[in-house]
């Protein structure tokens, strides 16, 4: 569905090396700090930026040459842009009806409805949820096989958000061919998504791993310096000076759990395993 | 290209007051003023600057990247701003015609003959608006084309000046070339206007296209 290898684009001292791929009836995950790249490589897999190296290829084809057919097929929410607030929901509706062969009007405005959007009131006076979900609204009604998804829950309470996130499983019920690539700095958000995740942290993937995996292999353990002097360091990813001595990110948490039965062991989080690899150090 | 036109239709919609209150200024111009030319250029100029209104609302609040994510093509996007300008600026030409018409009908029983001769100078204004603004707004955005059109001007008057010079060293005479364009029939006259307005307006879609194509959002 997409297949993102080597991208390279610099912006002043910022350069961003990126390589990803979303399978079919996939949801994939791109987790990392405010201005790691995540943004980039959305815009570079849409066409709205030119990479200086690298190859992307959406749906099959070389991102230059996606046709506006193929560009029906993607359903895209941007978190700092949309269509224009002065517009409202039937604006939207007869718009996208004329962008979208297979846009589905009457749905949309019924879903509209039923998630409470008013129809006739410009998009400008929505709050930050009723933007929200009115971004995905539009991204799911048109039977898009792929979905890009930049910060789809930026800004929005646990309620939206789960709201949110459940449009986006009912979505990927109805075709097991479809997939999305979602990012999030919320990966609470993604782990409950999520198939597997790309970290990317300065511009560079960082780490790729299934969500499974991150649960049920990754760890980080609490060691005091005797326990650490003592660790097997060969499955330890990364290390972080403490106050009490060392926590040490490990993705092989039964290992260290079987053979250092006193040791401290905390299960692997996304977010831990972020910190973990952006601020510990490699052995 | 149909969508981009009805996204463009419906914000236009979002200012029907100021529609409104342009046909009201239209209606009280065509009834007190004699020189139709000038309503005519006013109106058909001012329709047309909307095209230029709805870049800017494109622009607004970092839209032009959802909107470039969407099934479109930078050269279907700059299609539909030329489009759009040509069919707004259009309609207020007929408008200015109609209330023109109506208005001399109503004074003098007959449709004048400087009526008809404003509404064939009129079309190259609109032209020439769109040929110029819209590479510049797409270019610069809505504030520093503001700038880049004072520029354009200031260059294009440097440039006029310079060129008299020159043809005058070089023996030219500008001024009786003037002369032999004015004192050919009216009608071929403004034929070649109209003629190299929809030239250059080719030249600034393609120019447009090309500031589309190297842009990035």
């Amino acid at each position: 569905m997409l297949k993102i290898d080597h991208l390279k684009k610099q912006y002043g001292a910022f350069t961003l090396d990126c390589s990803l791929e979303v399978p079919p009836g996939r949801i994939t995950g791109l987790v990392g700090q405010n201005g790691a790249g995540k943004s980039t490589t959305f815009k570079a897999a849409l066409g709205l930026i030119f990479p200086e190296g690298g190859s992307i290829r959406v749906l099959g084809r070389d991102i230059r040459t996606l046709t506006r057919e193929d560009r029906q097929k993607l359903g895209v929410v941007l978190s700092d842009s949309g269509f224009s607030g002065y517009l409202n929901i039937k604006d939207l509706a007869s718009i996208q009806k004329n962008l979208y062969e297979t846009f589905d009007a009457p749905a949309f405005l019924a879903r509209a409805e039923a998630f409470g959007l008013p129809a006739g009131k410009q998009i400008k006076t929505f709050s930050t949820g009723m933007k929200a979900k009115l971004k995905v609204l539009c991204a799911l009604s048109h039977q898009a096989k792929l979905l890009l998804l930049d910060e789809p829950t930026a800004g929005l309470d646990v309620i939206a958000r789960d709201f949110v996130l459940n449009l986006l499983r009912e979505y990927m019920e109805e075709d097991e061919e479809r997939s999305i690539l979602i990012s999030s700095h919320i990966s609470g958000d993604l782990e409950s998504l999520c198939d597997d995740v790309y970290l990317i942290h300065k511009g560079t993937i960082l780490l790729h791993e299934d969500t499974d995996r991150f649960l049920s292999h990754y760890g980080v353990i609490k060691a005091d310096p005797a326990l650490y002097a003592s660790l097997d360091k060969e499955h330890l990813l990364r290390v972080k000076k403490e106050s009490y001595g060392y926590r040490c990110l490990t993705d092989q948490r039964a290992f260290y759990a079987e053979n250092y039965p006193q040791a401290v062991i905390e299960k692997g989080s996304i977010d831990e395993v972020i910190t973990m690899m952006i601020q510990g150090e490699t052995i | 290209m149909k969508g981009l036109l009805l996204k463009d239709w419906k914000l236009l919609l979002h200012q029907k007051n100021f529609f409104l209150m342009l046909m009201v200024i239209a209606a009280f111009l065509s009834s007190s003023v004699s020189n139709a030319s000038f309503l005519f250029t006013y109106l058909t100029v001012v329709g047309a600057m909307f095209t230029l209104s709805t870049i800017s609302y494109d622009e607004f609040d970092n839209g032009n990247v959802f909107l470039f994510s969407l099934p479109i093509t930078r050269r279907g996007y700059a299609g539909e701003k030329y489009l759009f300008g040509l069919l707004l600026g259009g309609g207020w030409y007929l408008i200015s015609f109609l209330l023109t018409s109506l208005s001399s009908f109503w004074k003098t029983g007959t449709l004048s003959l400087e009526i008809l001769e404003s509404a064939a100078g009129a079309l190259p204004s609109l032209l020439l608006l769109l040929a110029l603004m819209i590479p510049l707004q797409l270019k610069f955005g809505s504030e520093k084309s503001r700038v880049a059109l004072l520029l354009a001007v200031g260059a294009a008057v440097v440039l006029a000046i310079l060129g008299e010079k020159l043809a005058g060293s070089l023996g030219l005479d500008p001024a009786a070339a003037l002369n032999r364009a004015a004192a050919m029939p009216l009608w071929i006259f403004l034929g070649l206007i109209l003629g190299s307005s929809l030239l250059l307006l080719g030249i600034s879609y393609g120019i447009s296209v090309r500031i589309l194509e190297k842009k990035e959002f």
